[in-house]
């Protein structure tokens, strides 16, 4: 079989011919097919991209508000854009770094007094801390009536699987006293004190006088001071 | 404007970006165990010096938006591994016999090592972007929003392409061809590099909308003249097997032209021929012919479906063109700027 040359053609071998590119003045039908159906192709396929939902689009496609771009018609403004930007970026970063640098300084001294926190994850209240010491976390109490709503929180015994347990009053809350407006959520600070408790899961309840349905289980991971529970 | 830029030039920038991502990635890739089975593995597919077109791209068009390559290596790092991640995916997917002018890796290594090696490069893929330091939160964020945008767009194509096969789809129009590469090819080859070096070189200014059409333009021109050069390339420098588009049923713009431009009978064996290519047993060919691999591209020059690709690609080239005067407008001129224009008759031109 004559096996056609690498440009396609079947015709003069073509392939080493390089230059600047001439734009076509002139098409033939296939060119023009071309260029028609690329043009078309391409106005749906930006479209597309805006109309995207905001989870599956890459942001702003284009520069917001005044920020111009850089290859608007004002090369020299819009230098001087780019490298306000790029201040503002370094500035905000810095900014946001001291503040990460502050809260993991705080994080390190409370856990080296024994202080390890909570985590809320799909309505599960994990708390965990070494025996001895202390377990903290968050609550977060949510009023979804029309009226104000006054709340006491109060943690229920904590239980073992082998019968052992931590007893309610082992927990404290921080305020010990909630008002939550219509529609609103406030947080609470909850802290378990681990004086003799051995190591191990203990599972239990955060309830609230004043807000009836509420009930945020607890899991309680206690650790020996070296080692997991 | 590409005056004074020659085919061994741009090949030298090729090479240029490429050995500087290929420097930056070997910290990514690094020995560690399990090395027989895995880490090994994982460096192949980048050890096989390919043309590195897209990190190429980002570098480029980062340093032209006045931006430094420092900046940009994470992101063409990634690009370039999530690259090879597709490639040993796709080579399962397609069973093609080479790559890069070598047996591909599920060939030599079996089935579901290379499917945990592309998972691997995929995943290596994502860590150069972490290391945001370079660039601040901000810029940061939205590459890698850009990175996950990409890959869900690349993966969406790939999943149009393979249902096209397997569903035995022959009723398609140019058009179709060039919204599946739009999604499967541009997207990541042409679009992601030129959005995220405009991206990263403006700090956040420029328009990437422009970024966007010119890269589906200058992508479209790539994936034809792909498919040219599987049909009529020299496989030594092409570097996978000839006429493999066509043994897996691929629907390049030259078969979809010849689907409307075959005699009736012509078109039944074609057809009965896709069907076996897209693994549907006992396809009846109503008494036509049964036809090959060869015979499929004897019919393609007989009917002027190569000649028609080509000057397809032309067109687009012309609107590539366009759309890089629109984009590129008030950049000032440079040697990365000369390098991207020079790219679009490169398209069209290049051999391997």
């Amino acid at each position: 079989m004559n096996r056609p040359e690498a440009d396609g053609r079947a015709g003069p071998h073509r392939s080493g011919e390089f230059g600047p590119f001439q734009a076509l003045t002139a098409l033939t039908d296939a060119q023009r097919r071309g260029l028609d159906a690329a043009t078309q192709v391409v106005r749906e396929f930006v479209d597309l991209l805006d109309a995207q939902p905001s989870s599956d689009t890459p942001p702003s496609s284009e520069p917001a508000g005044d920020m111009g771009s850089v290859n608007g018609h004002e090369p020299g403004l819009a230098q001087l854009r780019v490298t306000v930007v790029r201040a503002l970026d370094l500035y905000a970063d810095l900014v946001r770094r001291s503040f990460e640098g502050y809260a993991d300084l705080m994080n390190q001294m409370l856990r080296s007094r024994g202080v390890e926190f909570g985590s809320v994850d799909g309505g599960l209240l994990t708390l965990q801390g070494a025996a001895g010491a202390r377990a903290i976390g968050t609550v977060w109490m949510h009023n979804t009536a029309a009226r104000r709503a006054s709340a006491i929180p109060r943690l229920t015994d904590l239980a073992s699987h082998d019968g052992r347990v931590v007893p309610a009053s082992a927990g404290r809350f921080q305020p010990a006293a909630l008002t939550i407006e219509p529609s609103a959520s406030t947080s609470a600070t909850v802290e378990v004190v681990l004086g003799d408790v051995a190591p191990g899961v203990y599972r239990g309840y955060v309830l609230a006088r004043g807000l009836p349905d509420v009930a945020l289980p607890v899991r309680l991971l206690v650790r020996t001071e070296t080692g997991r529970s | 404007m590409t005056a004074g830029i020659e085919l061994s030039d741009v090949e030298a920038m090729l090479g240029h970006f490429s050995s500087l991502t290929r420097d930056a990635m070997q910290r990514y890739l690094r020995d560690r165990a399990p090395g027989r089975y895995l880490y090994d593995l994982v460096r192949d597919y980048p050890s096989r010096t390919g043309k590195g077109i897209r990190p190429s791209l980002l570098l480029a068009t980062c340093q032209a938006f006045g931006g430094s390559i420092d900046q940009a290596l994470g992101p063409a790092v990634a690009i370039e591994l999530a690259h090879n991640a597709f490639l040993i995916h796709d080579d399962i997917e397609d069973d093609s016999l080479q790559r890069r002018g070598r047996p591909t890796l599920h060939r030599v290594h079996g089935t579901p090592v290379a499917i945990n090696v592309g998972d691997a490069l995929a995943v290596l893929a994502m860590q150069p972007l972490r290391d945001g330091t370079p660039l601040g939160t901000r810029l940061s964020q939205r590459v890698s929003d850009e990175f996950i945008h990409m890959l869900t767009r690349t993966i969406e194509g790939q999943a149009i392409e393979l249902g096209w096969r397997a569903d035995n789809v022959v009723d398609l129009e140019p058009t179709d061809y060039l919204e599946l590469i739009g999604q499967k090819t541009c997207w990541y080859t042409t679009v992601w590099p030129l959005r995220v070096g405009a991206l990263i070189g403006s700090a956040g200014t420029a328009s990437l909308d422009a970024m966007t059409r010119f890269g589906f333009y200058l992508g479209a021109a790539f994936q034809i003249r792909d498919d040219l050069l599987n049909l009529v390339g020299v496989e030594a420098e092409y570097g996978k097997e000839l006429l493999g588009d066509i043994r897996e049923g691929k629907r390049t713009l030259m078969l979809i032209h010849l689907l409307g431009s075959a005699s009736v009978d012509e078109r039944k064996s074609l057809v009965a021929f896709l069907a076996r290519a897209g693994k549907h047993p006992d396809v009846p060919a109503d008494g036509a012919p049964d036809i090959d691999e060869a015979a499929i591209l004897e019919l393609m020059v007989h009917h002027g479906s190569l000649e028609f690709a080509f000057q397809f690609g032309q067109g687009v080239a012309t609107a590539a063109y366009e759309s890089f005067h629109d984009a590129f407008a008030d950049v000032p001129p440079s040697a990365a700027r000369g390098f991207i224009e020079a790219l679009i008759p490169y398209m069209l031109a290049r051999v391997s």
